[in-house]
């Protein structure tokens, strides 16, 4: 009985035209998307080669202290996929002989027109045109039948609704599912033959299945609310009213005004703000350590009768009194500004974390509020998968501290063992080569890159998947159970 | 009769279930968007009050446009803080001021862009089963066998239903003005009105081609379940997918270099000129800082240059969507599009060329007496030029064409 | 065999649709429910098959109770409809099919299709058409195979004559007559008196949600039933004056 009921459910579907569209769409749009975001990413691949082969040809002489290491990021393989926040992720990092790091992104912004509209990549397809055709697949599946008459001749017949239902939702899905595989595959051929992009290796191919599956089960929440919604309105123009309306909430609505509402509920200040935050208390730790170190000079100035204020630095002569007082305080002085500095890096570490902390609360809250949509938990899960999510800040973050202890063993602490042993001074382009083994020294470059495994970021984002099952679940069952009540009149 | 039909037409849709969601999407979408956008005018302002330079500060920057809460457009970009650096380089702020990262997923919610999807989706939808409604119902035959003409019939329609979809839409932002501009008191003189109403007569051409596109399907398609998908078809190539696909096109043309790569040869200028320096025993005494501006400014305009072709095709392609055109149009307007942001970076440069040559301190920092930057929108007349009128043709034609097709089928087309 | 007890549905506002409906329908019978337009026909067809749940009563079909088992009951009902739009992408003979299937009958042939469609008198080009092609008429014949199809032995109609020509109604009635004749149970709707008279065993006239007169063939027969009815229908008017 099932069978039968499926079997109609496709057939009907497959003579419409609007599967025709949905197939078009699909063969299509995936493949382009897909297309084009590999190749942008082949574009970023090179200029990420080619930035780091100038780097190492650059440096390849530049052994010193001062030296910069950089260490490039390569862009993430599976942003062929989605693009995430690519766009904003640093794409370098830099560290030096004092260990500090910096994470910097030079991209910038090819084109503003990109800014202004976006881009098409396979994300975008699913949850902006493939949600929406969902809901256009949906949307008169019942209230058609019902204006059809043909709602009343099934429920004349001894089967259950829950079969009816069941069959409806199976057989519209998986005309759906079919068009949307013949798009993927389509894709992925496309991928193959023109693009050196190896998809059909095992670190794409489980990854994207991981993927696909997470985007059949997001599809199926939203055919599961397009279903209900024809079950609760009583003709199918009402239908695709209601259906538009509920898209452009979860779609566009709700994702979009999350982290404004965030900011409203929990309002931050932005990230140049708090630079001139810091750079004021710098000032002011400065100022107070300036203002220390002349008082200290005063003091030691005056304890041996001399007026520090009256005392031409530049010009002192070789008064002996002068002397020692100058050896006494820079004995002393050194102890001070280490408190200072100190001071600073705690102060201004103050600073930075209160803002970070302030930044993941509001961050917190506009996920949370975003997760009211399906397309929210979906967008977080995808991009963390990709690499181009918020998981792949804190990545980077670990990727540079890795780099920056390489670096320092690999590099600088072997250097600063030779500046020891043979008394090198710092200037190294001077060259006092001696009988340091400069080949041994090689300038540090990020050669493995660490994402996270597909499992940890699965992990991290449990919650996200467990909204979207429950999501798929619950309209599901609300579906079946609003049509075991429907009234067929 | 044209009068019969159009309050007709009045009647038969205000009282809809689907004009009452339209109307409460409409309402609610459009008066979300300009109280988030207040409020993040607001914050941005704040922003720039405390960032605003001071006397010797080589900082660029300036306020952002309260018209921004209608179309945001580049205005990040614009609002930026540009520091200029040793060497007369430009430093850029953080790209876009994101104060949280869940930004950057889903962009700005604008005005404009609720105008340029939700409206357009609307009013494509609306207009959608105009038509095939009234074949399904049977009264289209009903109409048509009193003898009515069918011009009269088809521009009581038009002008009906025209007027139903945008009651809503003025109600809904006049709303929006007097509640969330007005009260949260924000800066608007006399003069900026006109730039408002200047911003919804584009609005309502841009909507009338969408409507006019989805009166033209009805008339040629057979059930409303088809018009329907149809025109959504047609809205999805139209909003998402030419403006999209725009900038990609442009890129197969030309090949830019990455910003990356544009770094280093930078850099690399500026590591030549230092070791020359170097090498030639500190005899000059000032590293030759004319020869590095000199590069770097070769290879910025180069790049520049590059990036204009690319963005000056890009634009063409992507004008072919109102969508697109709309965005330009309202960008422009609104002092927050291509134009401003050039202009604003035409200042900065100035600056630039007006501070490079000061001292710097031991972070690079430029230390002197200049005059603070400071930079005023362009003017209003500023925005009549050909290029805006170009994009505003392209408004019209998608009114017209549909129309005049749409009129020639409705000729033809059997009632049955 | 059809059977309604005290019978009774009140809807959501308050409209007595039906007011303690009475009536037994034997196997080998047809029953014809006359009355104006909202007496509460359609609403005891609804009943019968369980579309909406009564507020007073019962309805039984060979016995079983609608409400209590609902699925078991619609084994032994087949129905045709006021306005059969179907499947219009689907041809009529798998509109058939589907619907054939449904009632569990799951072993039947084109031929048999073909068979079927014959004999309600649809034409032979028509039974591999799309049905959005075919006109009213047309589609309450492929309704109406399909209650044949189903072969179930209570057979529900609201109105299945409306729309059809006057040859396709006779022979719509001659099929009536010979599915009575297999030992069904036949309730039919209609406004059409004439025809009624002709084929009907007894006649029940509503009013109101009540069912205030039945007759035999015997009965009607000496009188006029057009007469009779015109009566009843008078009375309400004098009643509402
Ligand atoms: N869903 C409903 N809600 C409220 N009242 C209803 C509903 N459906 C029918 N009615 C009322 O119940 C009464 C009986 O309706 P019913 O459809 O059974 O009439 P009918 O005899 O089939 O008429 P017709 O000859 O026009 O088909 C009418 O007065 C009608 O107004
Ligand atoms: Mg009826």
């Amino acid at each position: 009985m099932l069978r039968h009921l499926i079997i109609k459910e496709i057939q009907e579907i497959i003579t419409n035209t609007r599967s025709l569209f949905v197939l078009l769409i699909c063969i299509l749009l995936i493949p382009l998307g897909l297309y084009v975001s590999s190749k942008e990413y082949e574009q970023n691949r090179a200029a990420y080669k080619d930035a780091k082969q100038m780097y190492e040809e650059r440096n390849k002489d530049n052994k010193g202290m001062e030296f910069v290491a950089e260490g490039y990021i390569p862009p993430s393989p599976l942003s062929i996929f989605s693009s995430g926040l690519s766009v904003y992720l640093p794409n370098k990092i830099t560290t030096d002989s004092r260990g500090v790091w910096h994470e910097e992104n030079d991209y910038g912004i090819n084109n503003p027109v990109a800014l202004l509209f976006g881009k098409i990549d396979f994300y975008f397809i699913i949850t902006i045109i493939l949600s929406l055709l969902a809901f256009m697949v949906t949307f008169n599946s019942i209230s058609g039948e019902k204006e059809n008459g043909t709602l009343r001749l099934i429920v004349a017949n001894a089967v259950p609704r829950w079969k009816i239902i069941f069959a409806k939702i199976a057989g519209s899905y998986t005309v759906f599912l079919i068009s949307f595989l013949v798009g993927v595959i389509s894709g992925l051929v496309l991928l193959a033959l023109t693009t050196s992009v190896p998809i059909l290796s095992v670190s794409y191919l489980i990854p994207f299945l991981v993927i696909m599956m997470i985007s059949l089960l997001f599809l199926f929440i939203l055919f599961n609310i397009g279903i209900l919604l024809s079950i609760k309105t009583r003709n199918s123009g009402a239908s695709i009213t209601a259906s538009l309306l509920v898209w452009v909430l979860i779609a566009i609505i709700i994702p979009k005004v999350s982290p404004m509402i965030a900011q409203i509920i929990y309002p931050i200040k932005t990230e140049e703000v708090v630079n001139k935050q810091k750079a004021m208390k710098r000032d002011e730790i400065r100022a107070e350590s300036d203002r220390t170190s002349g008082e200290l000079m005063k003091s030691i100035m005056s304890e041996r009768g001399m007026n520090a204020e009256k005392l031409d630095f530049f010009n002192m002569g070789d008064d002996p009194n002068v002397k020692a007082a100058l050896v006494e305080y820079d004995g002393m002085i050194v102890d001070v500004k280490r408190k200072y500095d100190e001071m600073e890096i705690n102060a201004i570490g103050i600073i930075e974390k209160d803002y970070h902390n302030q930044q993941l609360v509001q961050q917190n809250i506009s996920k949370n509020i975003s997760r009211i949509s399906p397309i929210g938990c979906y967008t977080y899960l995808i991009s963390d998968l990709t690499n181009t999510g918020l998981i792949e800040l804190s990545n980077i973050e670990y990727n540079a501290r890795q780099f920056s202890s390489f670096t320092e063993s690999e590099f600088y602490s072997k250097l600063r063992k030779y500046y020891k042993e043979y008394h090198i001074g710092f200037n190294v382009s001077k060259g006092i080569f001696g009988k340091v083994d400069w080949n041994s020294i090689h300038v540090p470059t990020l050669n493995t890159y660490n994402y996270p495994t597909m499992i940890s970021s699965l992990g991290a984002n449990w919650i996200d998947l467990l909204f979207i099952c429950f999501y798929s679940i619950f309209f599901f069952a609300v579906s079946v159970f609003q049509f075991i009540k429907y009234d067929v009149r | 009769m044209i009068k019969l039909f159009i309050k007709k037409e009045l009647l038969e849709n205000i009282f809809s279930f689907k004009f009452l969601i339209m109307f409460l999407l409409m309402f609610f979408s459009l008066n979300t968007a300009i109280f988030i956008m207040t409020k993040d005018y607001k914050a941005r302002l704040q922003n720039y009050d405390i960032l605003k330079p001071s006397k010797n500060e080589a900082f660029a920057i300036t306020y952002p446009t309260p018209f921004s809460i209608f179309a945001h457009g580049l205005d990040d970009n614009i609002c930026n803080l540009y520091q200029i650096t040793f060497g007369g380089q430009i430093e850029t702020g953080s790209q876009k001021q994101a104060i949280n990262k869940i930004y950057n997923f889903f962009n700005t919610p604008d005005l404009l862009y609720i105008i340029n999807i939700i409206l357009s989706f609307c009013a494509i939808l609306f207009a959608s089963d105009l038509i095939t409604r009234e074949k399904e119902q049977g009264t289209l035959k009903l109409i048509f066998s009193n003898g009515i003409k069918r011009p009269a019939f088809s521009l009581g329609k038009w002008i009906g239903g025209y007027i139903t979809l945008i009651i809503p839409i003025v109600l809904s932002v006049l709303f929006g003005l007097i509640f969330f501009i007005i009260l949260a008191k924000i800066p608007f003189q006399f003069s900026d009105f006109i730039r408002l109403l200047i911003f919804l007569f584009f609005v309502l051409v841009y909507l009338a081609g969408f409507f006019s596109l989805g009166l033209f399907i009805s008339i040629v398609s057979r059930s409303s379940a088809f018009s329907m998908f149809f025109s959504l078809i047609v809205w999805v190539s139209l909003v998402f997918i030419i403006p999209r696909s725009g900038n990609l096109v442009a890129k197969q043309f030309i090949n830019i270099p990455s910003v990356q790569t544009i770094e280093i040869k930078r850099s690399q200028i500026f590591i030549k000129a230092i070791f020359e320096y170097i090498n030639s025993h500190y005899e000059k005494s000032k590293i030759p800082q004319g020869i590095i501006n000199q590069q770097n400014d070769k290879i910025r305009e180069d790049y520049l240059n590059k990036l204009n072709a690319v963005e000056s095709i890009a634009r063409k392609i992507t004008s072919i969507s109102p969508a697109s055109d709309l965005t330009f149009l309202c960008t422009d307007l609104c002092n927050t599009g291509f134009r401003e942001e050039q202009r604003f970076k035409t200042f900065v440069i100035m600056f630039k060329e007006q501070v490079k040559n000061f001292d710097s301190d031991s972070d690079g920092n430029l230390v002197g007496d200049f005059t603070p930057f400071s930079y005023a929108r362009s003017p209003l007349s500023d925005f009549f030029n050909l290029a805006m009128m170009l994009h505003f043709s392209i408004l019209i034609m998608y009114i017209l064409i549909p129309v005049i097709l749409g009129y020639y089928a409705f000729l033809k087309f059997d009632v049955r | 065999m059809l059977q309604a007890i005290d019978l009774t549905k009140r809807y959501e506002d308050q409209q007595l649709a039906l007011d303690a409906l009475n009536l037994e329908i034997k196997e080998g019978e047809i029953f014809f429910l006359l009355g104006a337009n909202g007496a509460g026909k359609t609403t005891t067809i609804n009943l019968f098959l369980n579309f909406i749940e009564p507020t007073g009563g019962r309805a039984l079909i060979n016995g079983i109770d609608v409400t209590k088992e609902p699925l078991e009951s619609k084994k032994y009902v087949s129905y045709v409809s006021e306005n059969v739009m179907l499947y219009g992408n689907f041809t009529a003979r798998q509109n058939l099919d589907f619907f054939a299937k449904l009632g569990g009958k799951t072993n039947l042939t084109r031929d048999d299709y073909y068979m079927r469609m014959r004999e309600v008198g649809l034409q032979e080009e028509a039974f591999e058409k799309k049905l959005k092609t075919f006109s009213k008429g047309m589609r309450q014949k492929v309704g109406l195979t399909i209650a044949i199809i189903k072969d179930a032995p209570n057979i529900l109609l609201d109105e299945p004559t409306a729309g059809l020509d006057p040859k396709a109604a006779a022979e719509l009635l001659q099929i009536l007559v010979n599915l009575k004749r297999q030992g069904k149970s036949i309730l039919m709707c209609t406004h059409d008196i004439f025809r009624a008279k002709n084929i009907a065993d007894r006649v029940g006239i509503m009013k109101e949600g009540r069912l205030v007169m039945v007759r035999t063939r015997e009965e009607f027969m000496e009188d006029d039933l057009e007469k009779i009815y015109m009566n009843y229908m008078q009375e309400m008017v004098i009643e509402k004056v």
